[in-house]
């Protein structure tokens, strides 16, 4: 059994690009856990989409041998947390598997938004919060205003914060020092009654899902049969080891360490993060606290687009759902767009995550309708329906009224911006909380904004009208009362139910205007006009109209050359395919996302 | 092509290239059409062009009333060069007029003027030519309809058997193409553009011409036969650089790298691509082909040359089309066509069967 004293188990939190992966690659080699040859740049973050946006979305874990100056080899356990806005919940349980944090934060950027909300996040798990400055390379760094930044926001005394670059691979022992030092060693009892925290989990084809765990106390072994406490079901454990960072057999786990549990569970939704797991034959008495059921707070429909298959696209996303017990779906039809799947989301990038690796993984190609929040749809009779499909929502007759969920934003931004984040939250039914000055320069605005005109192009907007300097973290609090309408698009005078979207009546006539002027330079010219109109119950509110082409012809062919006169036509029917008929218009399949980006000039 | 000594390489490669395809096709066709065109071959020498036909003659089979085109650029050819194509059996004439307005030509690149293409019909006609074609465009950057109108009254005054008259295609690496991305030059408007050709089709039919193919018009019994093989499917050897072929179910071309073409020294070296049509890209591009021609293609014919009735392979995409008012079917002899409207949609007519 390996002594708790030796062990210390923490995470890495930061904001987006401040190199919190980078640091996790250098303490990697420096404990050579990775060799230098293998050393991938930023190895933890292994899913390409993620490589490519620099953001970690699924959980690494890694067990380091390290040896200290003490004389001691200490086991780390490096949990690896996601960094966006949507996967909070998935941050806090993979904090409260660790004693201590190491809050990394850009010396040449200071504290942003998202590192103010990990901060917060990681002293509600108690945790020994370790200050490290990063980039202090680069001539724009200014460590002293930093951590005086840093004490004044979060009342930690950074005076003695290692000041690193991690990608030049300086001061990284210096971290692993002050790891030892300051983070609390595990204090569980080994002997008592099993009881460990799921804090991720993801589907091995082999082994079924695997778990990510920590134990707190007693300990388990391969064999042995375990009980989820808030699902009640039992399993019976196939393996345990730990990740160095490859998969690693041990013959057991016990209290203080961290490692991986598979005990052929089906689903991942089948050990949800934040279970507690203990023996069946001797179960714990209270499961650890903080377990949350999450819920999709984003819906939209997912289509196969032209060409692609119904069942491919199932067995896509059911091997997804697999290994993201917050991505839901389920089957749904649409006139427009044929059979297709309601699915729901944590938020936004959790809904472009899950797109683009279906597009990249799986090499599909789907369509995704206008996304949609919740709405209490409270009837006239007294029923209340819970409404994120459009094209459910009940006779308006039979409406009393409808509420809309709220979210609490903080909003973090140079003070030279605060004029325009204002104007852009007032655009967006925001109702100002307060407004602090966090330090001379950097102000952080509270707000109440609908989650409806969060999920649409807000964060776009604030990273394009703050130079990428505003940060943004929300949550619900409750809903209220609003005067939704559903919107809906006609082509050609038919309504297309994939581009019907429930609006605030404010907002109606923009983006009525917005679509169909969108939808104008998206939609190729047919060989007929084709009306664009948007429109509420029969009320048109916006129209707009794509000419008719009048001529479409290669006038010549060139001396016998067919093969050219032959590719030109499958190169226009290429085109073709890549569209949706809907009646008698054709519409490419990026107008269901271009009618949802944020544009710069409106 | 400037280099004479080019010119002798190039055609004695090209005689060599007859010869090679006459051993392996010769057996097997009867030559009726011969068409010397693509680039400008009067530039060269007269006395090469009857090489070339003497080649021909001697390595195939060819009909007595072959139908023998030659095209020709009014600034390069002149009343001896017209005399020496006749000698060499050349029996129709292709004269890339493009247009008569001063201003148009120029902005073609073109070297010769309005005087030029009268002395060259004018040359023509005396050196014994009775079938000639002249070629107009249409839809050129800032061209108006009264200055194309006046382009047609032109040619209609000098009445040759043949006229073609092209909407100007823009494509990529001209200097047109260059011109209106940069802004230099607008594209003319589409709607002007079928103006145009409205505008040429009436007046050319009130002057005795058939409308017979989307770009061509011919007085009754001048139509292209050469073209109309292009038209209907029908084999045709190409020799030269850049020709392409199609025999025996198979399209191929040659190099278009003057130097490789040079340097080949068996016929299938000089090969770019070959390709065997399976029996569905026969069946749509002799569909997509055969539309071009006004009259359209002969279903019952279709059946014959492919053994499978063409509603069943065809049916949905055609049926489609007839609603969409691009296609019709002419009850009386089994023919389908394209509508005026077709005319001027025509790709997205074919696009459907590719």
């Amino acid at each position: 059994m390996i002594e708790q004293k030796y062990i210390r188990n923490f995470s890495i939190i930061a904001h987006i690009d401040h190199g919190k992966s980078t640091l996790a690659d250098r303490i990697l080699q420096l404990t050579g856990t990775v060799s230098d040859r293998d050393m991938r740049e930023q190895y933890l973050d292994n899913m390409d989409l993620e490589r490519e946006r620099g953001i970690t979305i699924k959980l690494q874990t890694s067990r380091l041998l390290y040896k200290a100056s003490d004389g001691h080899e200490y086991i780390l356990n490096l949990i690896d947390t996601p960094g966006h806005v949507d996967f909070t919940y998935e941050v806090s349980r993979s904090l409260a598997a660790c004693e201590g944090a190491v809050l990394v934060v850009d010396a040449t950027q200071g504290v942003e938004a998202q590192t103010l909300a990990n901060v917060y996040l990681a002293m509600n798990e108690d945790l020994e919060i370790l200050p490290v400055l990063n980039k202090i390379d680069l001539a724009s760094a200014e460590p002293e205003r930093v951590s005086e930044e840093i004490e004044e926001l979060i009342g930690i005394d950074a005076s003695e914060a290692p000041q690193i670059s991690a990608k030049e691979g300086i001061g990284i022992s210096d971290v692993l020092e002050d790891v030892i030092k300051n983070v609390p060693a595990p204090s569980g009892d080994p002997n008592g009654k099993l009881k460990a925290l799921i804090f991720d989990s993801y589907y091995d084809n082999y082994r079924g899902v695997v778990i990510y765990a920590r134990i707190f106390d007693g300990h388990v072994k391969k064999g042995d049969i375990v009980r989820l406490v808030n699902s009640g079901k039992d399993y019976e454990v196939t393996e345990v080891g730990v990740y160095s960072p490859g998969p690693i057999e041990m013959d057991s786990l016990g209290a203080g360490e961290v490692g991986y549990i598979s005990a052929s569970i089906k689903r991942v939704s089948d050990a949800k993060v934040g279970d507690t797991l203990t023996l069946a034959a001797d179960p714990t008495t209270e499961a650890l606290p903080g377990y949350k059921d999450v819920q999709p707070m984003v819906y939209c429909g997912l289509y196969p687009a032209e060409g692609e298959k119904y069942e491919s696209v199932k067995d896509a996303i059911e091997k997804l759902q697999v290994n993201d017990a917050a991505f839901h779906f389920e089957p749904e039809t649409s006139t427009a767009l044929g059979f297709g799947f309601r699915c729901g989301f944590l938020g936004l990038l959790h809904m472009e995550i899950i797109v683009e690796r279906l597009e990249r993984e799986f090499n599909l190609a789907v369509i995704t309708t206008s996304p949609s929040v919740i709405y209490r749809v409270c009837m006239v009779d007294g029923i209340v329906e819970m409404i994120q499909n459009p094209s459910n929502l009940p006779d308006p007759a039979l409406i009393d009224h409808i509420e809309e969920p709220i979210v609490k934003a903080d909003i973090m931004i140079p003070k030279e911006y605060v004029g325009v984040i204002m104007e852009l939250c007032q655009d967006r039914r925001g109702t100002m909380l307060h407004m602090e000055y966090l330090t001379e320069t950097r102000v952080q605005l509270h707000y109440e904004l609908p989650l409806n005109e969060v999920i649409y192009d807000f964060f776009d907007a604030l990273k394009s009208k703050t130079r990428g300097y505003g940060s943004l973290d929300y949550e619900f609090i409750r809903y209220e009362k609003s005067k939704i309408v559903k919107l809906d698009i006609l082509l050609n005078k038919e309504p297309v139910d994939a581009f019907s979207m429930l609006v605030h009546e404010s907002k109606a006539y923009y983006r009525g205007r917005f679509v169909c002027e969108k939808l104008k330079e998206i939609i190729p010219r047919h060989q007929f006009e084709v009306p664009i109109q948007a429109s509420i119950g029969q009320n048109v509110i916006a129209r707009a109209t794509v000419r008719a082409y009048r001529k479409d012809v290669i006038a010549k062919c060139y001396g016998g050359d067919i093969s050219r006169k032959r590719k030109l036509l499958e190169k226009q029917k290429e085109g073709k395919k890549r569209m949706r008929q809907f009646g008698s218009v054709e519409v490419p399949q990026e107008a269901f996302t271009a009618v949802l980006k944020y544009d710069e000039n409106k | 092509m400037l280099d004479p000594h080019i010119h002798r390489d190039y055609v004695e490669k090209l005689i060599k290239e007859i010869s090679f395809k006459a051993e392996t096709f010769a057996a097997d066709y009867f030559l009726d059409t011969i068409y010397i065109g693509g680039g400008t071959p009067s530039i060269i020498l007269p006395s090469l062009i009857e090489e070339i036909t003497d080649a021909i003659y001697v390595c195939f089979n060819v009909a007595d009333d072959c139908e023998i085109t030659i095209e020709v650029n009014p600034a390069t050819v002149d009343s001896y060069a017209l005399r020496e194509y006749r000698t060499a059996g050349v029996n129709r004439l292709s004269i890339g007029a493009q247009s008569f307005n001063e201003k148009h030509l120029k902005y073609l690149g073109r070297i010769h003027d309005a005087s030029d293409i009268f002395t060259c019909y004018e040359d023509a006609v005396s050196s014994g030519f009775s079938n000639i074609n002249v070629d107009l465009i249409f839809g050129l950057p800032e061209q108006t309809l009264s200055e194309w109108e006046e382009d047609v009254r032109t040619l209609l005054g000098v009445g040759p058997a043949h006229i073609s008259f092209y909407s100007l295609q823009i494509e990529e690496g001209t200097q047109v193409f260059s011109d209106i991305m940069s802004g230099r030059a607008t594209e003319a408007d589409e709607f002007d553009d079928r103006r145009m050709y409205h505008i040429a089709k009436e007046l050319l039919s009130g002057s005795g011409y058939v409308h017979y193919e989307i770009s061509n018009s011919a007085k009754p019994g001048f139509e292209s036969k050469h073209n109309l093989k292009y038209w209907s499917l029908q084999d045709y050897i190409g020799v030269g650089l850049a020709a392409h072929s199609y025999v025996c179910g198979h399209r191929f071309s040659n190099t278009s790298e003057l130097t490789d073409y040079l340097s080949s020294a068996k016929s299938i070296d000089m090969i770019d691509f070959i390709h065997k049509n399976t029996r569905g890209e026969n069946m749509s591009e002799y569909v997509f082909l055969g539309l071009r021609k006004t009259e359209g293609i002969n279903l019952s014919h279709f059946k014959k040359e492919f053994g499978r009735d063409f509603w069943e392979t065809y049916g949905e995409e055609t049926e489609s089309l007839i609603g969409r008012g691009l296609l019709e079917v002419e009850e009386a002899h089994g023919q389908l066509r394209l509508t005026e409207l077709g005319l001027d949609l025509a790709n997205s007519v074919f696009v459907e069967y590719v």
